[in-house]
């Protein structure tokens, strides 16, 4: 028989295994577009045929270190694929559709820094969007393709640079195999981090840079000049990519270099603080002369966030409930599912004081072992910030960063050296399970539990293809409207708008087109004109469907039995009422006016 | 960049990657030359310039080469937009290319004559492996075609859309009628176009799934320069007695106004 292993081990069965996994998951989602309602163990047996031989393997002793990186490649490249199945052939996440208004922008009008209507803060940080149009210009591909290709190269890129980080810092193969994957379990890796937003790009670049600054501190002194070139290209790269990634690194580096100075009482090489103060610097420069709306974006959230903190923690309002969607349609999560997710925090959190024990015996003197230490306490204490309703994002954000330490200390908990005399691959059995269960439940706790699964944007019907609302509208503006049209829309049909309707669209609170939608009659202080003036508001779209205020469930066809909403006829008709307005598109729950000289 | 067959062979396979992908007019084989080029060789030519002198190990330079390559497309993207002509295909594809060529150049002349052949893999994996492997990936590209493939869903509530939109060179004097289908079943439609109180114009037809048709009206018999209202209403002729779509807007008579 044909030898299955070689310097790459049984990686071949194992690109099998993750093959065959992928299909199982895009079958789940083929028969969820087909609104058969399948269950959602397809998805989750899908992913665990991905991730259970791969974790066995990494657990094993005698796989090879190019092995393990071609494992964690491999897990970070499928994991990926089920992003990408659920979505095709479209974007659907809320923010998506923001960054491919962007990045169309870019590739048809030559330049950056064009201007946003939802997220004004995006064009401001073109990193990833430049990277897409480069794909997009050279070979004339959509975003989405483009986008997606290169999302797919940062995911793999994030997973390579872990485990060549953890390797470093840990000493062992083994264990930096297990580290990076166990990363995978955080929250935002399955979805939320898989989709073609800016911190998709950023992440992977931080860690890149953490890399490189483990491997300069561990090589010697005459080659510090050459690990500067990634890590100033790097750091560069992400100042101009997203805000939090850059401000994160920035602290990440400086609490490395107190680390250093902890340690090794000298600031002196190889302590990381010049580039600790680079990436200040940089971040600084960048929002002072080029991203100055991040000040007015960010800062209303962090210090809701902080409100929200204060005012839980004593008493004036009540803890966000666990498990509770953000929106008018979101339903709740099963029990199971629960239970779940829950099991799965609790194994991290089991795992904790083992992994600390560990690292504080063998790796105390290690700056970075230290700073990995803070950061896998630190992400307990942003769980606590998922019950403060305004901190809950907050909280999400910070603990992609802060699991990167608490991968690496459960990896080093040591549970895959467990061997009983009689079954001496428990620990390894253990290890697995637990692996499993820590990805599964990551991403119930990560994404809504009613979204894991895709919804139909289009549908065969007598062998040609028909569109959802929404999307319907998008075409119809493309087609119909004049390039320069801007609309008012809610929130889904708005980013639809975006792209693929490559129309200006405004929509929520800033400016406030919702309440203007959704009262029944103009005010009486007349505020709904000037702000259509403003904007340069030429056509409002109304959707008396409830699903379409929501911007992460409302871009797929209606069922029987959806909810509308209440009073939608009255508040949708006032607007007829304007003179010169006219009623120029309707497609049943939706309809268009082009507002004439009435304004 | 003599002796460096590695060096060669990233500069021209850049070259040769980047005209390809330019002139090929599909886009799939165009990504084909078009990912090597972006995601791969720029962080490649900049880490056989900084690591010459170094024995930096394949699998991290591998890794350092794709993670510098989106860095550069990152930054690169802000150099080209101060450029002259801005963001291009082919601006692109020039500073890629640059990069590239700079970056040989310089690893070339750090490497301080030391010479680098160029190693090509020396045998082929065995049969099984290579089944295994080809077996995973058809699998992997068998889920992304399903992914892509549009399914029916029976439960998916159909609607129709009506639009009324002027067109553009009339000066408001014509417009454009559009009905589009996106019911799950081919549908008789009635179309009622009220022009003013005196003109009806009706259309009777019939849309498969996914079809839609147009009817062009106007310009107006008024008085120049006056505002004709207009009101199409679509009826299902299974249900003659319920308006299922209605649009309305004006057209303006062509002409000076007196």
């Amino acid at each position: 028989m044909a030898r299955l292993t070689s310097k790459t081990g049984h990686l071949a069965p194992i690109t099998l295994c993750a093959g065959l996994g992928l299909l199982l998951c895009s079958y789940a989602n083929a028969l969820s577009r087909q609104l058969l309602h399948p269950t959602e163990l397809i998805l989750w047996a899908g992913v665990l045929l991905i991730v259970l031989p791969i974790g066995y393997r990494l657990t094993s002793r005698d796989a090879t270190p190019r092995e393990r990186l071609l494992l964690v490649c491999l897990l970070g490249l499928t994991l990926y694929g089920v992003k990408v199945v659920r979505d095709a052939p479209i974007f659907s996440f809320s923010d998506e559709v923001v960054h491919l208004f962007n990045a169309d922008q870019i590739a048809a009008q030559h330049h950056l820094f064009h201007y946003n209507p939802i997220l004004p803060v995006t064009p401001s940080y073109p990193g990833l969007e430049g990277a897409t149009s480069a794909l997009m210009t050279i070979t004339g591909l959509s975003g989405y393709w483009a986008g997606g290709v290169v999302v797919g190269a940062a995911k793999v890129t994030l997973l390579a640079a872990l485990f060549f980080l953890f390797h470093r810092v840990g000493g062992s193969a083994r264990t930096a195999g297990l580290a990076a994957m166990i990363y995978a379990a955080n929250f935002n890796f399955l979805y939320w981090g898989s989709q073609f937003s800016y911190e998709s790009l950023s992440l992977p670049l931080f860690v890149v840079v953490l890399m490189a600054v483990a491997e300069r501190g561990a090589t010697p002194r005459s080659w510090t000049r050459d690990w500067a070139v990634p890590i100033v290209l790097g750091t560069s790269a992400i100042v101009v990519t997203h805000h939090l990634t850059s401000y994160a690194l920035a602290a990440f580096l400086a609490g490395l270099a107190l680390a250093y100075w902890l340690v090794k009482r000298d600031w002196s090489w190889p302590n990381p603080w010049p580039y600790a103060a680079l990436t200040a610097g940089l971040a600084s420069i960048w929002l002072l002369l080029v991203a100055n709306s991040t000040f007015g974006y960010l800062s209303p959230v962090l210090g809701e966030a902080f409100k929200a903190i204060l005012h839980t923690a004593t008493g004036e309002e009540p803890p966000r409930g666990i498990f509770q969607g953000k929106g008018p349609a979101a339903p709740s999560t099963p029990v199971l599912a629960r239970a779940v997710a829950v099991f799965a925090v609790g194994l991290l959190f089991a795992g904790l004081p083992f992994g600390l024990k560990r690292l504080w015996r063998q790796q105390r003197r290690n700056p970075f072992a230290l700073v990995f230490g803070v950061a896998a306490i630190a992400f307990f204490t942003t769980l606590a910030l998922r019950l403060a309703p305004s901190a809950w994002e907050t909280g999400n954000r910070a603990g992609e960063f802060l699991f990167i330490g608490l991968a690496f200390v459960l990896a080093g908990a040591g549970l895959q050296n467990w061997a009983p005399r009689r079954r001496p691959w428990a620990g390894r059995a253990l290890l697995t399970a637990a692996l499993g269960v820590v990805i599964v439940g990551g991403a119930i706790s990560g994404w809504p539990w009613d979204l894991q699964l895709a919804s139909p944007v289009r549908a065969s019907a007598e062998g040609k293809t028909i569109s959802s609302p929404s999307l319907a509208l998008a075409e119809w503006a493309r087609k119909e409207t004049p390039p320069d049209a801007r609309f008012g829309a809610q929130l889904a049909d708005a980013r639809l708008l975006l792209a693929p309707g490559d129309r200006i669209a405004f929509a929520g609170k800033n400016p406030d087109i919702q309440d203007m939608l959704l009262e029944l009659a103009f005010s009486r202080q007349s505020w709904e004109k000037p702000l259509l003036r403003e904007n340069g508001i030429h056509y409002i779209v109304t959707d008396g469907r409830q699903i379409s205020l929501d911007a992460t469930r409302g871009y797929g066809f209606s069922e029987e039995g959806e909810e509308t909403i209440e009073d939608a006829p009255i508040a949708i008709g006032k607007f007829a009422q304007l003179p010169g307005a006219k009623r120029i598109y309707s497609s049943g729950d939706i309809v268009v006016y082009e507002l004439g000289g009435g304004l | 960049m003599r002796g460096h067959g590695d060096l060669r062979l990233l500069t021209w396979g850049s070259l040769a990657c980047a005209i390809l992908a330019l002139i090929l007019p599909w886009e799939a084989l165009s990504l084909l030359f078009a990912a090597p080029l972006a995601l791969f060789a720029p962080g490649c030519a900049i880490v056989a310039a900084t690591f010459a002198r170094r024995d930096l190990d394949r699998h991290r330079s591998v890794v350092l080469s794709v993670a510098l390559s989106l860095a550069t497309l990152a930054l690169g993207a802000i150099v080209l937009n101060y450029l002259p002509g801005g963001i291009h295909g082919f601006s692109w594809a020039v500073l890629l290319l640059l990069v590239v060529i700079g970056g040989c150049r310089v690893a070339a002349r750090r490497r301080d004559g030391k010479r680098s052949a160029l190693r090509l893999p020396r045998k082929a994996p065995p049969r099984l492996r290579l089944a295994l492997t080809l077996a995973g990936l058809a699998a992997a590209i068998a889920a992304l075609v399903l992914a892509n493939t549009t399914l029916p869903a029976h439960d998916a509530l159909g609607f129709s859309e009506l639009w009324i939109v002027p067109i553009a060179e009339s000066e408001r004097s014509e417009a454009e009628i559009g009905v589009r289908s996106n019911e799950q079943t081919t549908t008789d439609f009635d179309l009622g176009i009220q022009i003013g109180k005196e003109r009806l114009i009706k259309r009777s037809f019939v849309l498969a799934p996914g079809e839609g048709t147009t009817v062009r009206i106007g310009p107006p018999l008024a008085a120049a320069g006056s505002n004709v209202p207009v009101v199409a209403t679509l009826l299902l002729d299974a249900d003659p007695a319920h308006v299922y779509r209605r649009v309305q807007s004006t057209l303006k008579a062509p002409g000076a106004v007196r």
